[in-house]
């Protein structure tokens, strides 16, 4: 076994000494840096580094002096030092373009662009309002993406509105105070004269439909909350507003009232029998399947009303009980004739081609998509479904100042049903020449009076609103964008969702045609590009 | 600037008769490729083309991309000695960085100039959303350049190409994942300071989605600027050290 002598020369301690001494006092000046006070392992790294440094220049002073004084020494502390003066004027180049806020949308249906909608609704907002978000380390990514879409409200709103962003995790008494339950939640609320918020006015942004929908929603929310009233019509066996069941309408109900608006009931009958008026405020009557017809009395109040400039949304249906509702020749039928040019006929629209389960169970043929009612309604995508129609008869030759029109079809083969007691005890459809009357029919029409301003309109179907199908295709934008015309705020309301929609257009392809994408992305291009290689390195070995 | 434009001839024509280059341009076109052609089938019928889908990968794909375009660039030159000669050659450091950085961002270019055609094929059976599609590419096209940038610093730094682009990996990788480490910090001050410096954070919520903001512009630009600078610090080290 052979002994070896290990030797430690002066230039290696020296050498190890200069590595200590350098990180210590890296470690010890980046760590005040970054605390701004000497803590114990700030002092320990700076105690470190200086007898590290002591020593390097005690065991090798010649180098030691050589990285002092020498040449190596100024050009490496004048290029860090150019290099630090760079940085600078990027990191401040960086902060004044940060400050400016300077971008741009590209994309094909402005998606990150305040849609004319919302400045509509930002042009009415008159007290402050604060956007509070609240974002944890976790959620910054969002809350970047967020907040390109609130401080648009900030810049639109002439500073009207502000925003504020709060880690909930820093601020456990403000996250209570919202009741704030995920990640990225945000609310907004109205500001006090003192700056304070108004914290009963607060109401949670709701994450569905992409930020500016649902921010412009619930700005128009607040903006409208009480101002809006609409009345359901009580006196006649309706559907009822409060009814969860199938049959009910509490979803509709509870769509309106979440909107903003406040929904009240009122009893025809009794106002009637009273002397009674609707009130002032009703900027919508609703009738959701009465089961009898009104009286000379009702109409008069009905009236009354429509000469104010009221608006009456009527859903009749097929009811199998004496004195139906909307009858025929019943007094409010002529009324409705004879103001309005429309009237729904005893009958019930069979529409085959159409037909769900039953001929009688139909979706929407066409659609005059022209209307503001139906304007969303593509009959595509948002097809609508009734139970048990009735169909509309319309003027074409209305009465003195109304206009009148048909929003919903049924198809070319469908027919009027007139035998409603062989229907209501059998439920047998024929077509009887002489007594049924041929298609297509409107099921959904509307009019207006220019001089009163009153409007109408006219369903001969009210199952379509009921909570069981409600959900179904585009009934309950045909419900929403009818109430909203009816209400004369379309500017105000937004509960639709008819101005956010994306133009970029789905993709049909056939499979011979993304066969032939497939081949030409994913083997040819990079084929042609491998063989060049190919081509060049067989060149590269033949020469 | 007929310094620059000589280096910058000079690389291209490398890349050009460069197996490896056309290597390269292969792997990220089938990457690529499969990735449009399975956004292409996802979307049908339900909804609009993801117009960001390539951009989108070649933000993490620059990651591994970059150091293999930049590792030989200087560090080739350091081995074999021919970094001396051009030294000494009447052309600046500057030019002879420049030179070479620009080479390879023009090669970069080209590669994401086939992957557009993939939008342009899109035209043939739907309406693209061309917009998104050149907002993302200048994103990626402008990401592109900071990280090749950053790959020159270790280029320059290292006579070994291996060793070269490790080191640009990590470092790439390292403000690759500082946007997640950005989520684990105790506040979001700190957690947006960082997000602020990597390069995904300038990307996937601006150029990605469609927006350009003036700020990641400079910001790309910043970080060529000064990782350029570097570079040129250190290859003119050569002469004093």
């Amino acid at each position: 076994m052979r002994n070896e002598n290990i030797v430690i020369t002066r230039y290696q301690i020296g050498l190890i000494a200069s590595i200590v001494g350098a990180t210590g006092l890296i470690l010890g000046i980046v760590g005040f840096l970054w605390q701004g006070s000497f803590t114990t392992f700030i002092i320990s790294s700076l105690i470190v580094g200086g007898l590290g440094t002591a020593l390097w220049a005690l065991m090798t002073p010649s180098e030691f002096r050589a990285f002092i004084q020498g040449r190596q020494v100024r050009q490496s502390i004048s290029s860090v030092f150019a290099a630090l003066l760079l940085l600078g004027i990027v990191i401040l180049a960086y902060g004044l373009a940060q400050r400016a806020v300077i971008s741009m949308d590209m994309t094909i249906d402005n998606q990150y662009t305040l849609s004319d909608t919302t400045r509509q609704i930002l042009r009415r907002v008159t007290r402050p309002m604060q956007i509070t978000g609240f974002y944890s380390p976790r959620g910054v990514a969002f809350r970047e993406i967020d907040d390109q879409f609130w401080r648009q409200y900030e810049e639109e709103s002439g500073g009207l509105i502000t925003r504020r962003y709060v880690d909930p995790d820093v601020e456990p008494g403000l996250r209570s105070q919202f009741q704030v339950v995920n990640e990225g939640e945000v609310f907004l609320s109205f500001v006090n004269p003192d700056g304070s918020l108004d914290m009963p006015s607060t109401q949670i942004v709701p994450r569905e439909n992409g930020q500016e929908r649902d921010m412009s929603q619930t700005i128009s929310r607040m903006l409208i909350a009480g101002s809006v009233t609409v009345y359901f019509e009580v006196g006649h066996g309706e559907y009822d507003p409060e009814d969860s069941t199938q049959q009910g309408l509490s979803r509709i109900n509870l769509g309106i009232q979440q909107s903003g608006l406040i929904t009240l009931p009122l009893s025809l009958p009794e106002l009637a029998a009273s002397g009674g008026r609707i009130p002032d405020d009703a900027s919508a009557l609703i009738f959701a399947r009465p089961q009898t017809d009104l009286s000379e009395a009702e109409v008069i109040v009905l009236d009354d009303y429509l000469q104010r400039g009221g608006s009456l949304f009527i859903m009749a249906d097929a009811v199998f009980v004496d004195n139906p509702f909307l009858q025929e020749n019943g007094i409010f039928s002529q009324y409705l004739w004879n103001n309005f040019g429309l009237r729904p006929l005893d009958a019930i629209v069979v529409d085959p081609p159409m037909g769900v389960r039953t001929p009688v169970d139909i979706q929407s043929a066409a659609v005059f998509t022209g209307n503001p009612i139906a304007s969303r309604l593509d009959s595509d995508t948002a097809q609508l479904q009734f139970n048990i129609v009735r169909p509309i008869q319309i003027n074409t030759t209305p009465p003195a100042n109304t206009t009148n029109g048909q929003i919903i079809l049924s198809s070319d083969q469908s027919f009027a049903e007139r035998n409603l007691i062989a229907f209501g005890q059998s439920n047998t459809i024929n077509f009887d020449d002489g007594q049924d009357i041929r298609g297509p029919f409107a099921t959904v029409a509307w009019a207006d009076n220019q001089a009163t301003g009153a409007k109408l309109l006219l369903t001969g179907d009210a199952d379509f609103a009921t909570n069981g199908l409600v959900v179904v295709g585009g009934n309950s934008i045909l419900f929403t964008d009818g109430l909203v015309w009816l209400s004369g705020f379309a500017d105000q309301l937004n509960f639709g969702v008819q101005f956010f929609g994306s133009t970029a257009p789905f993709m049909f392809a056939s499979g011979q045609q993304l066969d032939f994408i497939a081949f030409l992305t994913v083997f040819l291009i990079p084929g042609v590009v491998l063989l060049s290689g190919l081509a060049i390195w067989y060149r590269r070995v033949r020469a | 600037m007929s310094g620059t434009w000589y280096i910058f001839r000079r690389e291209v024509v490398q890349y050009l008769t460069s197996p490896l280059a056309y290597t390269v341009a292969f792997a990220i076109l089938v990457i690529t490729g499969f990735l449009f052609v399975g956004d292409l089938t996802t979307a049908l019928t339900t909804r609009p083309v993801n117009a960001a889908v390539v951009p989108s990968f070649l933000a993490f794909g620059m990651v591994v991309f970059a150091p293999i375009l930049t590792m030989r660039l200087l560090a080739e030159e350091s081995r074999e000695g021919t970094l001396e000669l051009l030294l000494t050659a009447p052309i600046s450091d500057t030019q002879i960085v420049l030179g070479k950085f620009l080479g390879a961002w023009f090669y970069y270019t080209i590669v994401l100039m086939i992957t557009f055609s993939y939008q342009i094929i899109l035209l043939t059976i739907t309406r693209p959303d061309l917009g998104h599609a050149i907002s993302a590419y200048l994103g990626i096209w402008l990401y592109g350049g900071a990280t090749l940038a950053v790959g020159m610093i270790f280029s320059a730094l290292s006579e070994n190409q291996i060793v070269a682009a490790f080191l640009t990996f990590a470092t790439l990788l390292l403000l690759w994942f500082a946007e997640y480490a950005a989520q684990i910090v105790g506040t979001v001050e700190l957690a947006q300071i960082i997000r602020q410096l990597t390069l995904g954070g300038h990307f996937s919520s601006s150029f990605g989605v469609g927006i350009v903001r003036l700020e990641d512009i400079v910001y790309y630009a910043g970080i060529m600027v000064v990782a350029l600078f570097i570079a040129i610090r250190v290859v003119e080290s050569q002469r004093w050290r």
